[in-house]
């Protein structure tokens, strides 16, 4: 049951990637990513971490997907012959370099030698709630304190960056 | 140990990195709401707070504590220590460069030494990180600023183009460090690299999710780095960014690269055949691509960068060389980590001095780039002449100077660690860099000026020029008495 319905998901999730990367129109593209972003967090949700599909929904297909939308109605990049490729060869060495890809890292192993996972109903149960997040994050005990109090530095250096080369009078 | 007690242990013991990010908030808020006409004083504050911190730092190695910071997320021992010695030096030296710099060039922004200030605590991060989150963490705070601050000439199109090509490829490289750590987590169950020792140290399994893993942090360590063959990207952003924030990137970015990679090698040093051979092939390739490749530049910058790629080499030998120890919770450095962190210190005190050279000679709307521009300039501008050729000497390794001792530690640290291969290829790369490091010289010294000199109203460039001089003072004060250094470096010659 549990691993027909992950079939099923990551079928679907890989699917909607290929179309994302295939259709010429970008718009469809865009919808096509939603589509990913919301099968991967259905992913997160069976492996017990709630708080990141929800942000993965939130951020992701929410946030970041209408900046994209934004671009592309900017561009009105809508026309599907703006974004023909011109030359016909880039594809097929990314497919090829792809497989090769896939090929070693199948035979270094990384591939489907994950053990079984060791959680237990307590751990599935408050895993990846918010709470137990929220603890882990917080809690001086843990190492993660430190780091996710950098990141908002971070966060100030994109912002300020950002300004930096947008600002239009130097 | 109670919370509060440990959260203010913590912070003292990572106090310089406070330092820095304090200045540089203070900084600018001060450039933007209080000293709005006043741009130049952002600069003189980030001296300060740069000097302030480098101050603290040599009291802390002093002191020779050690400590982990936040339960483990940080390890403040000699490597981290040294390493933010090795940066701090950068970052005041950078600091006096970007001031006269971008006076200069009309370019003054207070942001610029505000994102330099952060990129630097950054890289002290990446000395200090005890486990792969902390890491990346502190990469990407290195990394953003430099980007931005290599597209900072906005009106530039080869800026742009830097920032943009960096930018990429950074992106790139950050995605292929992200998969090695998420791999590792697959093969070890845990992230911090302390533990990852331990874990090997009692069983030294190796697994290809494992090899996998260490390969790929490998790959995006060696863009941040510029090994060959992941260096393309190196020559442009080095040509394009603005040549005070090429300075910068030069030291730091590797400095902190190279950091991480002792960290983490020693992190698996107990799996050493899972990776050794893939440092020494890394290794040899950057050597003598660097090398061969530097000969036939035209341009100082791009030359400088092929430069910083060949010394990339030479230090990962060190790596290759290195095999750190703890030992009842001490850290204790071997001879190929005190190698690896002379070299960077001497490398830092270099490639900042040339590029500072190159940054006094710039004035506004033109800067001195290609070796045309060095024809003659004995005479035209004796000064930056001959400091920059003891630069050269320094970089091409001839005594009396730090890069000579530099190379010769890591040679030997090479040999007693039995890497004779690498030892040899580096002798043999050295002598090809001799080469062009030479030819500017003989540029400089031994060619006509071209052309009519050009009449140069006086710019105040004092800060560049004191940066080139503690960087020639340092190149030749180390180079003859290293010893000075034995009590930062922890027992050079034991």
């Amino acid at each position: 049951m549990q691993a027909a319905f992950f079939g099923v998901i990551a079928f679907l999730s890989i699917l909607s990637a290929i179309l994302m990367v295939m259709n010429r129109n970008p718009v469809r593209s865009a919808l096509f990513l939603v589509a990913n972003f919301a099968l991967l967090a259905v992913l997160y949700l069976t492996l017990a971490a709630q708080f990141i599909a929800a942000v993965e929904i939130i951020v992701y297909a929410g946030a970041i997907m209408v900046l994209f939308l934004f671009v592309l109605m900017l561009l009105s990049l809508g026309a599907s012959h703006a974004l023909r490729e011109r030359g016909g060869l880039q594809p097929l060495v990314a497919i090829i370099l792809g497989l090769i890809f896939l090929a070693s890292l199948s035979a270094a192993g990384a591939i489907g030698t994950l053990g079984p996972g060791q959680a237990t109903p307590q751990w599935v149960k408050n895993g990846g709630t918010v709470k137990a997040i929220g603890t882990a994050l917080f809690d001086p005990r843990l190492p993660w304190l430190f780091p996710f109090e950098v990141t908002s530095i971070l966060l100030l250096v994109a912002v300020v960056g950002a300004i930096v080369l947008a600002k239009r009078r130097v | 140990m109670n919370g509060a007690s440990h959260i203010a242990s913590s912070l003292s013991a990572i106090l310089p990195i406070l330092i820095l990010m304090g200045t540089a908030c203070v900084a600018l808020m001060g450039d933007v709401f209080i000293w709005k006409r006043q741009r130049a004083l952002t600069g003189i504050v980030a001296l300060i707070g740069s000097v302030w911190a480098l101050v603290v730092n040599l009291q802390q190695i002093l002191g020779y504590g050690s400590s982990e910071p936040f339960s483990g997320s940080l390890v403040y021992d000699s490597l981290s220590q040294t390493t933010s010695l090795v940066l701090l030096i950068a970052t005041v030296l950078s600091v006096l460069l970007a001031i006269t710099y971008l006076r200069n060039r009309g370019l003054e922004l207070g942001e610029y030494h505000v994102l330099l200030l952060f990129s630097a605590s950054g890289a002290m991060l990446m000395g200090a990180a005890n486990d792969l989150i902390m890491l990346f963490i502190g990469i990407e705070v290195l990394s953003v600023a430099l980007y931005v601050l290599a597209g900072i000439a906005r009106t530039e199109e080869r800026s742009e183009e830097a920032a943009i090509k960096y930018f990429l490829l950074g992106a790139f490289a950050s995605g292929f460090l992200l998969y090695g750590i998420a791999l590792v987590y697959g093969a070890t169950g845990t992230t911090n690299l302390q533990q990852i020792n331990h874990l090997f140290s009692a069983k030294a399994s190796i697994t290809p999710i494992l090899v996998a893993g260490i390969g790929l942090l490998i790959v995006g360590l060696g863009f941040k780095a510029a090994l060959v063959p992941f260096h393309q990207w190196t020559p442009d952003v080095y040509e394009g960014a603005p040549t005070s924030v090429t300075a910068f990137m030069a030291a730091a970015a590797k400095v902190g690269a190279f950091a991480a990679f002792l960290r983490i090698m020693n992190a698996f040093m107990p799996v050493q055949p899972a990776w050794i051979t893939a440092i020494q092939v890394l290794a040899i390739l950057t050597m003598v691509f660097g090398n061969l490749l530097a000969v036939v530049q035209d341009n100082v910058k791009r030359m400088l960068a092929y430069s910083s790629i060949a010394h990339a080499g030479y230090v990962l030998v060190a790596v290759a060389s290195t095999g750190m120890i703890y030992r009842h919770a001490v850290l204790y450095l071997s001879q190929g980590d005190r190698a690896a962190m002379f070299y960077l210190l001497a490398y830092v005190f270099m490639t900042v001095g040339a590029f500072g050279v190159l940054v006094l000679l710039s004035r506004s709307g033109k800067d001195y780039q290609t070796m045309n521009d060095l024809k003659g300039l004995a005479r035209t501008h004796p000064f930056a002449a001959y400091t920059m050729m003891f630069f050269m000497l320094s970089l091409g390794g001839i005594p009396p100077t730090m890069g000579f001792l530099g190379k010769w530690l890591i040679f030997n640290a090479a040999i007693s660690a039995h890497q004779v291969t690498l030892a040899i290829v580096m002798a043999l790369a050295s002598v090809v860099g001799i080469y062009y490091y030479l030819r500017v010289v003989w540029m400089m010294c031994f060619q006509e000026p071209e052309g009519a000199p050009a009449t140069e109203h006086p710019v105040n460039d004092w800060a560049a020029r004191w940066s080139v001089i503690v960087s020639l003072a340092g190149t030749l004060m180390f180079g003859v008495l290293p010893a000075l250094l034995s009590p930062i470096m922890t027992g050079l010659y034991h």
